[in-house]
């Protein structure tokens, strides 16, 4: 099953705390963007590198790789995780950091495509 | 004049369809439309547009100008290169376009390219953040109508990475060394006569920026620096201050996709060492 709507699932909650932590991309307040509101903000709005400079598509993928990396640490085991789930993600994150009017619930849905697709929620 | 109002009308034309779908697509409500979870080829992705206001000084000259970029690429599968799932690479190709049209008689940034690209991105465990690029180019460089223009090949590294010097920044660093046949470059040719050969050259791109809290006037700050500097220079063309050419700009970024703009330097083909101030409007049309 896809995620098609913005809930409390592990892949929302997962993608809104990266995003707020102060520590990785400190994007919004949580008292600005409540949980319940965020999965329609756009990463443009919050991140604000698209289309400025030359590089936007390295630094996007750099944006990619920051978040499913810190999406590692928290909130996986390493021994799970396989190569086809890391590419399969760092793709789909790369592709949505790279497009101003993506949503924060299309980086949940990379998300859960990946690593929790199957998964009984 | 006529060309250059057929090209900014067909941008504009090939804009607006994009921006028309994404103002009907964004709603309050989080639920993924049904257009995000198909692939669907479209020859305008890529393609962005900012609409400038340009001052230039000394000359004081003001106008209208676009600067369009489009970039599009060929990727390969990510292959794995070590023990964790993070060492990848990926074989790739892209074609960019750079460029500006000024609706003024003098284009304060007369630098347009073409280029192709054939390399690679690696990821390394060396960063949980960086991404490193290294590949061989293809470019063909000229004014704003390539009347004046010269082709370059070589090797080009890159590296982006994020939460470098502050939170949230990010930086891009490029280094380029390229063969330079500059014999569609006429005031070359007039300096040198006979003498006129290939050179070689070193480009250096940097880009910085910082983001500002969500609630400021001014959402972010960007510098870049751009330097081309030909290597072993003959004396004609380093008295003509041919040999380095250094731009830079501070951008800041604000609400509704504006931005106002402060440059400084010159580029090759654009050779008259412009200040530029310019609060631009960017449409991306993907």
């Amino acid at each position: 099953m896809s995620l098609t709507a913005w809930q409390e699932s592990p892949a929302c909650i997962a993608t809104y705390r990266i995003l707020e932590n102060d520590k990785l991309f400190d994007a919004f307040d949580e008292d600005g963007l409540p949980f319940a509101d965020a999965g329609a903000a756009t990463i443009g709005h919050l991140l604000l590198f698209f289309g400025t400079g030359h590089e936007t598509e390295l630094r996007a993928k750099s944006y990619a790789k920051t978040f499913l990396n810190a999406f590692r640490k928290l909130y996986l085991s390493d021994s799970k995780l396989s190569r086809q789930q890391y590419t399969q993600a760092f793709v789909g994150l790369s592709e949505v950091f790279t497009n101003k009017d993506s949503t924060l619930l299309a980086i949940a849905g990379v998300v859960h495509a990946a690593f929790y697709n199957g998964d009984s929620e | 004049m006529d060309k250059r109002f057929l090209l900014i009308s067909g941008l504009l034309l090939s804009a607006l369809p994009g921006a028309l779908a994404v103002a009907q697509t964004e709603t309050d409500t989080a639920v993924l439309p049904e257009a995000e979870t198909e692939t669907r080829f479209s020859p305008l992705k890529g393609l962005t547009v900012d609409l400038n206001v340009t001052n230039s000084s000394p000359e004081n000259i003001s106008g209208l100008a676009l600067e369009y970029t489009y970039k599009r690429s060929i990727n390969g599968d990510y292959r794995q290169w070590g023990d964790d799932v993070a060492q990848l690479w990926l074989p790739r190709a892209k074609l960019e376009a750079n460029g500006s049209v000024a609706l003024v008689d003098e284009n304060p940034q007369d630098f347009s390219n073409v280029t192709l690209d054939l390399g690679a991105e690696v990821q390394s465990f060396l960063s949980e953040t960086a991404i490193y690029e290294v590949g061989a180019f293809y470019s063909e460089e000229g004014d704003e109508g390539f009347d004046n223009n010269q082709s370059v090949y070589g090797a080009t590294m890159a590296f982006a990475d994020t939460n470098t010097l502050l939170a949230k920044d990010d930086l891009v660093f490029r280094l380029s060394y390229g063969s330079v046949d500059p014999s569609g470059d006429e005031q070359r040719k007039q300096l040198l006569g006979d003498a006129l050969e290939d050179f070689d050259r070193v480009h250096m791109r940097i880009e910085y920026s910082v983001r500002l809290a969500p609630t400021s006037t001014v959402k972010k700050v960007e510098l870049t620096y751009n330097e081309y500097r030909e290597m072993d220079a003959p004396m004609q063309i380093r008295d003509a201050d041919l040999d380095q050419y250094t731009y830079s700009t501070i951008a800041l970024y604000l609400p509704n996709n504006l931005a106002l703009t402060f440059g400084k330097g010159s580029l090759p083909f654009d050779r008259e060492g412009d200040r530029i101030v310019q609060l631009g409007y960017q449409m991306q049309t993907w």
